[in-house]
Formats: structure tokens, C-alpha cells, sequence
């Protein structure tokens, strides 16, 4: 038998695999969570006499991270468990061995013995890690893995060796089988995240805080699918730091089997720290880590081959926000036609700007070019010229995703605004069927007082009319206003300033206001929007097209972010729903450079939509680092989430997305 | 015991006298929020006067943002101003020296104390920096992963 080790580094982690000495990697003492312990997989069912290759995972351990197996019935031998041999549930204990108090349970469905027996019957492996499967009986066998449809089960040759995919399926797990003339046998394996799932060059960008104020940072990297992080770039604009493309030379992505990982990225500035939380080989959530910086944003694979200006030929919808010259908030949404020969021409562009609630809508004097592209890293330099105040020029460095997605930050010195966002590929033309169905969406902005943020969902006929909706809004967390009833009698949407402007003016109509955004689809059923109205200084974010209403299910990555009474608080994650009322998992925190590493969540609810998809979960953590978190959440669709904190401790927003 | 050693231990215990107000209010704000942010009340509110003696903006004890050290009858206090470059010490005409008065609540921080400024009172100028919630006035919510809906689509 051949398996590749485990190989999670995180902080104060340690894979369990025997009784004794064997805590693996990491350690370190983590004073703000208790020892929390989870178990791989975590649950099976396996025929009579069955055999599980267990592992666990323990959390905020001081110098032992190893733990006892016990079984309610069968053997176990190390963390190799065999079954009993008869049927039954079986219930599997791991306790850790530095405290005894804390374990963690699995149960064990034991089912009726197989025509082939497959060992191990269930097992959990890294991505990329390798196992051999043996079957009993007589040959040959005939070895399949399977999946969920669509999904990469990872392979299997005709010797039983298998290996693992890059990226757990939903699910996460497949299914090994050997068919021979006697009939068949299965085996279980849960893919667990690894160093190996991030590998080749990706995007990256967030916004947060440092020690003099707003901070925007966007870049590129590439890791070797070894957990190395061999180069790439990035641009700062930061109140503290100024203006820096600064040059990564290294670093190390230490990956934890649910996916929540960190970064120790070297840089010509020094080393900064991410916590990543993996959502696929594609993609991933993103906060700065350090006690010096907190932020939040993404991470996306991207695709060297549109590194080029001829690539960048397309209508784009964008969103930019940030500060004004004043360090008032300043926000920005529209749309420009790139001709893929590095213009972006006058007449084929608009944008609606809030400048500290000064709003110019629909103005079409914005045009641009891009400067210069570096076909090896995708960071490019582009400006936006129009004769908006408070604007002019706007020089930006922006990173490539691909062809229909970029990243952008504001380059440029002394006395200009600090923006930053994204641009998506846009539709050629924008009609009233350009909005036709329900769409979650969140804002995130600033009242004279303090932050605020909103969300909901509502939807739209495709023919100007909004036939109901829901919203939530956060004011400053001292008034919130939850689950009003969107008014479709007093809520509608319009092409303007023209039909053919491309551009949709979206007025919605709850708990007795209007508000009234600028929109600018995608061609990916969502769009950016910035709020145009006085109700309050400035708003912007993004819609999305619900296509599901159901209760999240399965296990997301989560992010949020927003202002506390501290200030920045920005938050990642996994957490696991049954899709009942139960959310188990672990949150990631900087508290405006307070870190907090693997909290175990304790009492988390979530409760499923009536309406809308929306509902309303809660994230709880354990003593002595009691902490909770009410949210509104909007379903947009079987992998993706809209949350938005409804409670009187703080303003925040984010985003959940499925893992597996 | 000379006349002076009864003089400083009168004086010490006059002093934990007056700062145990202080401190109690520092320990129960660290109790009940031991991880996240703390929980902004005005029931806990402290008034303190005092000269500026440092203007940090690199607390290694506290939040990320805009730090005073301020002397004061109750000893040195860390003053947490925000985050915000709004409220830089530059942009409040804040300098070395400045006798200043502030209303805020003491929250623990890694063991160290800070007090989260909700209002800020200079000789010429108020400065509300702070709801009554504890929310930053001059915040900005920050973009985050907006996009991450949108890249999301099509991962699996």
C-alpha cells in the first residue's frame, strides 16, 4: 500500500493518525479557542468486517496533538478501525490526548458484506494523494471511481492505485468500485484539501485597513501545487504605505484539510500574511492577516493566455469604491468598450459616480486606454479620463483573470482618489430582458454617522416592472430594518438616460423609501450597481440571478467583512449545513489586527428560506471566545450565498460559497 | 517607615482606589469578548483629561488605526482614535503636548488595555468618532469579496 502523507501545516494543527507520537506537523499554542478535534471522514458506511483508515485533526493544541481511538464496537489497530461483523452503528471516538475532555464523534453504519470486499472500505485523502485499494475474491477486477456528474473523481488504474482529484466534489466524496465475475465491492473516499489543490498562477485582490486608513491591494502569484509560492506582483495604495507595485519573491501556502489555509507571502516589503479559505483549484476567499493590516477579497485562477491587450476586447461592466481625495467614501459603477486595441473610445462608455453623496449619473464623458500589459504576470496599467469632479483621470494598475474578468487599483499620487474593483464582460447591449428574474444582491456603503450596508432579493419582469422583493438594512448597527417587503407598486426599473445607453436605473421601494441605483449587467446574470439617490451618502456592490431558493446544504467558505467597534473586522471560513438548523466549522478573524485562528463554531443555526430564499443564520463560537454573529442570507444559487450581519454589533457583508 | 514611604503608599492606595472603576470596567469588557469586537456600552463609558504624549499609529497592544498616548491622573492611557484616515491625528490637528478630554469605553486587547474614543473634545474642536454603538463615524465599509459570487459560477 502506498499513501502520500498528510501534509497540513496550519498553526497550532496536528494530524492524528495514531494513538501515540504521531502528531504530525504544526503545533504551537493558539490562546484564544480551545482544543477542538475532527474526524475523517466524518461518518461511513462500510460492509461487515469492514476496514477505515481514520485521521484527526486537532486544533489549538499546546505540544500534543495526538489522540485515542475508541470504538463503541469492532477494533481499532492505530487509527486503522475494522469493523465488527455484524450490523449495526458503530460509534467512533477520538479523543485528544492533551485534554481529555475535548472529542470528537463519528458514527459507523455497518451494512451487510459485499459480493467483493474492498479495503480500506472508507478513507479520507489529501488531494493529489494516492491510495491502493485492495479487493478480496477472485480476479480480475475490474477498478471505477465515480463522482457527482460534472465532477472530477480523481483516477484509478487497473491495479487499484488510485488518486486523488485537485479539488474535493460535492459532496466530497467518491466512490471506488471492483467488478469482477462474482459480483462488485465499494470503498468511500473523502477528498480532503491540500497544498496541491492551489497550483499554477493566480489573481488576487482585497481592501481593508492599515494603520493610516483604507488600503486597496491587487496582484498576482504562483504556487508550484507543493504549498511553495514562487512569485509574482503587487499593487499597494495605502494611506500608510503609498503607492507600491511591490515584487513577490516567495513564500508558502500551508493548506488544512477543509480548505482553510495560510500564506506567508515574501515580498520586497516583507512578509505579509493571508488566511485563505479554498473554495476550488479555481478559487478562493482571501483576508490579510497580519496585527499591521486586515482586508478581504479573492484569489482566481488565471488564464496566461489572455495576458494580451487584443484579449481585452469587450464590453465591461464595473464597480470601483474606495476614498475620495478627502478620505470620503466614493464609489463607482458602469461600463466601457474595450476595442482590443487598447481604447476605450468616448461614446461607447458611462458610469454613475457617488462622491460622498455627490452624484453625477449617466456620464458619458468616460473614456480611456490601456497603458501597458506584461504578457508573464497580467498586470497591466489602464486609465479612465472623464470630466466628472473629483475624477479626471484615474490611472489604475489591473490584473487579468481572464479575458471576461479583471482586477483594478488606483495608482495614482498625491491628492487623487483610492478606488478599487472589478470589471466583468458586459452584454453589447443592455435591454429591459436584461434584468428577468428574481436577483439576491448586498451594498455596502456609509451614512452620515457611521457604516451601512443592505440587501435583499427582488424580482424583476423583464419588462420595467419589480413584482415583489425583500430587504434588510444595516444602519451603523444601532437601527436595523429586517425583511421589508420590497413594494412592486412603487418599484420599477428603466432604460435610461436612453434606450439605448445601456444602462438600467433600478428603483426600489421598502419600508416607505426609494432606492434608486445605477445598474450594469454582465454577461454572467449579475451586475454592479452604485446607489444614486440622497437616502443615504453612497452605497455600491453587486446582483446576482437567484436560480435556487433552498437552504444552503453542504460545506461553504465564508467571508465577511465590515466595521466594528474596533474597526475593520474581516472573517473567513468553512462551515458545514445539513441543510436542518445545525452549522458546525471553524472562522478565521482579524479584529482590526487582532488575529484569531481556528474558533470552533458552537450553537450555529441557520434556518431555511420561507420566502425569497431568504432567511437568517447565526454563527456562534465556543467559550471562552463566546462571539456571535446574526446574518440575513439570500440564496442565489445551489453554491452560492449572500450574507449580510443583521445585529447590533456590528456592519458587515460577505459571501458564502460551496466548497463541497 | 519614613514619612515619604507612608506618603507613596498612601498615594498608591488613593490611586487603586480611583483606577479600580477603571480596571474593573477594563476586565468585564474582556470578559465578554474575549475574541470579537467588544461590545460598545455606554453604561461602561469612562471620562478621561490629559496631555498628549505620543501619537502612534503602529499599536502593537491594540486595534490598527490611530493610537494617543495620554497621561492623564490615572496614569498613561492608550487612546484608540480609528482606523480611518479621516481620523489621522494629522487630519484633527492633533499634536504632542495637546491637552485633550475623552469619552470612551476601555476594551481589552491581547491583554492590553485601550481606550475606544467615542468622543473627542480638544480646545477648539468635538470630535465624534464613535456612534453610541461604538461604530466608527468616519468608516468605510470595504469591498471585500463582492465578486466572489461572480467567480464563483462554474467552479465545480
Amino acid at each position: 500500500m502506498k499513501q502520500r502523507a498528510l501534509a497540513f501545516l496550519v498553526l497550532g494543527v496536528a494530524v492524528a493518525l495514531g494513538v501515540a507520537g504521531c502528531g504530525g506537523s504544526g503545533g504551537g499554542t493558539n490562546p484564544n479557542a480551545t482544543i477542538s478535534v475532527v474526524i475523517y471522514p466524518g461518518s461511513a458506511s462500510i460492509p461487515v468486517s469492514g476496514v477505515i483508515n481514520f485521521t484527526a485533526i486537532v486544533y489549538n493544541f499546546t505540544s500534543n496533538g495526538a489522540v485515542d481511538w475508541t470504538a463503541s464496537a469492532g477494533t481499532f489497530a492505530g487509527s486503522v478501525f475494522t469493523a465488527p461483523a455484524t450490523t449495526g452503528s458503530v460509534t467512533v471516538t477520538a479523543t485528544s490526548q492533551e485534554d481529555k475532555s475535548k472529542s470528537a464523534t463519528v458514527t459507523v453504519t455497518v451494512g451487510a458484506a459485499q459480493p467483493v470486499t474492498v479495503s480500506p472500505a472508507a478513507v479520507s485523502l489529501a488531494a493529489q494523494g494516492m491510495q491502493t485499494f485492495t479487493a478480496a475474491g477472485t480476479g480480475p477486477f475490474q477498478w471505477t471511481v465515480t463522482a457527482t456528474p460534472g465532477a472530477d473523481p480523481g483516477t484509478i488504474d487497473q491495479s487499484g492505485n488510485y488518486t486523488a482529484p485537485r479539488t474535493p466534489p460535492p459532496g466530497g466524496t467518491v466512490t471506488i468500485s471492483a467488478l469482477s465475475a462474482a459480483g462488485s465491492g465499494t470503498a468511500t473516499v473523502t477528498i480532503l484539501f491540500s497544498a496541491a489543490t492551489l497550483s499554477g498562477q493566480y489573481t488576487f485582490s482585497y481592501t481593508g485597513e492599515d494603520a493610516g486608513g483604507f488600503l486597496a491591494v491587487a496582484g498576482t502569484f504562483t504556487v508550484n501545487g507543493s504549498g511553495q509560492i514562487t512569485g509574482g506582483v503587487e499593487d499597494v495604495n495605502s494611506f500608510a504605505g503609498g503607492i507600491l507595485e511591490n515584487q513577490i519573491s516567495g513564500g508558502s501556502l500551508a493548506v488544512g484539510p477543509d480548505g482553510r489555509a495560510i500564506a506567508m507571502v515574501t515580498t520586497q516589503q516583507g512578509t505579509i500574511t493571508w488566511q485563505v479559505t479554498i473554495i476550488s483549484e479555481k478559487h478562493a476567499l482571501l483576508v490579510r492577516f497580519d496585527t499591521t493590516a486586515t482586508g478581504s477579497g479573492t484569489i482566481d485562477q488565471a488564464n496566461p493566455a489572455d495576458f494580451s491587450v487584443s484579449a481585452i476586447a469587450n464590453n465591461y461592466s464595473f464597480g470601483i469604491s474606495g476614498i475620495d481625495s478627502s478620505a470620503a467614501p466614493m464609489a463607482i459603477a458602469g461600463r466601457f468598450l474595450s476595442d482590443g486595441a487598447g481604447t476605450f473610445p468616448v461614446n461607447f462608455a458611462i458610469q454613475d459616480v457617488n462622491d460622498a453623496g455627490t452624484i453625477t449619473q449617466a456620464d458619458l464623458s468616460l473614456h480611456g486606454n490601456i497603458f501597458s500589459i506584461d504578457g508573464g504576470t497580467g498586470r497591466g496599467t489602464l486609465e479612465l479620463i472623464s470630466t466628472v469632479p473629483g475624477t479626471g483621470t484615474l490611472t489604475f494598475a489591473f490584473y487579468i483573470i481572464d479575458s471576461t474578468h479583471f482586477k483594478l487599483v488606483e495608482i495614482d499620487n498625491g491628492g487623487a482618489p483610492v478606488l478599487a474593483g472589478d470589471a466583468f464582460s458586459a452584454p453589447n447591449s443592455i435591454t429591459l430582458a436584461s434584468l428577468n428574474g428574481s436577483y439576491a444582491f448586498t451594498v455596502a456603503g456609509a451614512e452620515t454617522g457611521g457604516p451601512y450596508a443592505a440587501g435583499g432579493v427582488f424580482t424583476a419582469s423583464g419588462t420595467g416592472t419589480i413584482s415583489g422583493g425583500v430587504q434588510d438594512v444595516n444602519e451603523q448597527a444601532t437601527t436595523l430594518h429586517l425583511a421589508e417587503k420590497i413594494a412592486s407598486s412603487s418599484s420599477t426599473y428603466t432604460l435610461t438616460p436612453n434606450t439605448t445607453s445601456n444602462r438600467i436605473l433600478l428603483t426600489l421601494s421598502a419600508g416607505g423609501i426609494s432606492f434608486m441605483y445605477a445598474v450594469y449587467p454582465t454577461t454572467t446574470n449579475s451586475f454592479e450597481m452604485v446607489e444614486v439617490d440622497t437616502v443615504v451618502p453612497v452605497s455600491s456592490g453587486m446582483g446576482f440571478l437567484q436560480s435556487s431558493t433552498s437552504v444552503p446544504s453542504g460545506t461553504y467558505g465564508i467571508n465577511t467583512t465590515g466595521q466594528t467597534t474596533t474597526g475593520e473586522q474581516d472573517i473567513n471560513g468553512s462551515i458545514a449545513s445539513a441543510g436542518t438548523t445545525g452549522l458546525t466549522g471553524f472562522l478565521d478573524i482579524n479584529e482590526t489586527g487582532s488575529i484569531f485562528s481556528n474558533i470552533p463554531l458552537s450553537n450555529s443555526m441557520i434556518v431555511a428560506p420561507a420566502s425569497f430564499g431568504r432567511s437568517t443564520l447565526t454563527l456562534a463560537t465556543a467559550k471562552p471566545t463566546s462571539a456571535s454573529f446574526t446574518f440575513a442570507y439570500y440564496v442565489v444559487d445551489n453554491s452560492t450565498v449572500l450574507i449580510i450581519e443583521m445585529d447590533k454589533v456590528a456592519v458587515t457583508l460577505g459571501t458564502m460559497a460551496k466548497q463541497f | 517607615m519614613t514619612s515619604n514611604a507612608v506618603r507613596n503608599l498612601l498615594l498608591s492606595c488613593a490611586l487603586v482606589t480611583f483606577l479600580l472603576p477603571f480596571i474593573t470596567n477594563a476586565q468585564s469588557a474582556a470578559n465578554e469578548s474575549a475574541m470579537a469586537s467588544p461590545v460598545y456600552d455606554l453604561n461602561k463609558e469612562i471620562k478621561i483629561d490629559g496631555t498628549i504624549d505620543k501619537i502612534e499609529t503602529n499599536s502593537s497592544g491594540g486595534p490598527i488605526g490611530t493610537h494617543l498616548l495620554v497621561i492623564s491622573a490615572q496614569g498613561v492611557i492608550d487612546v484608540h482614535l480609528g482606523a480611518s484616515a479621516a481620523v489621522s491625528a494629522k487630519n484633527l490637528g492633533l499634536s504632542v503636548g495637546q491637552s485633550i478630554h475623552v469619552t470612551g469605553m476601555v476594551a481589552s486587547f491581547g491583554g492590553n488595555s485601550v481606550l475606544l474614543a467615542r468622543i473627542l473634545t480638544t480646545s477648539n474642536h468635538i470630535y465624534m468618532l464613535r456612534n453610541e454603538h461604538g461604530a466608527p463615524v468616519r468608516s468605510l465599509m470595504p469591498r471585500g469579496a463582492a465578486s466572489s459570487a461572480n467567480s464563483q459560477k462554474g467552479a465545480l
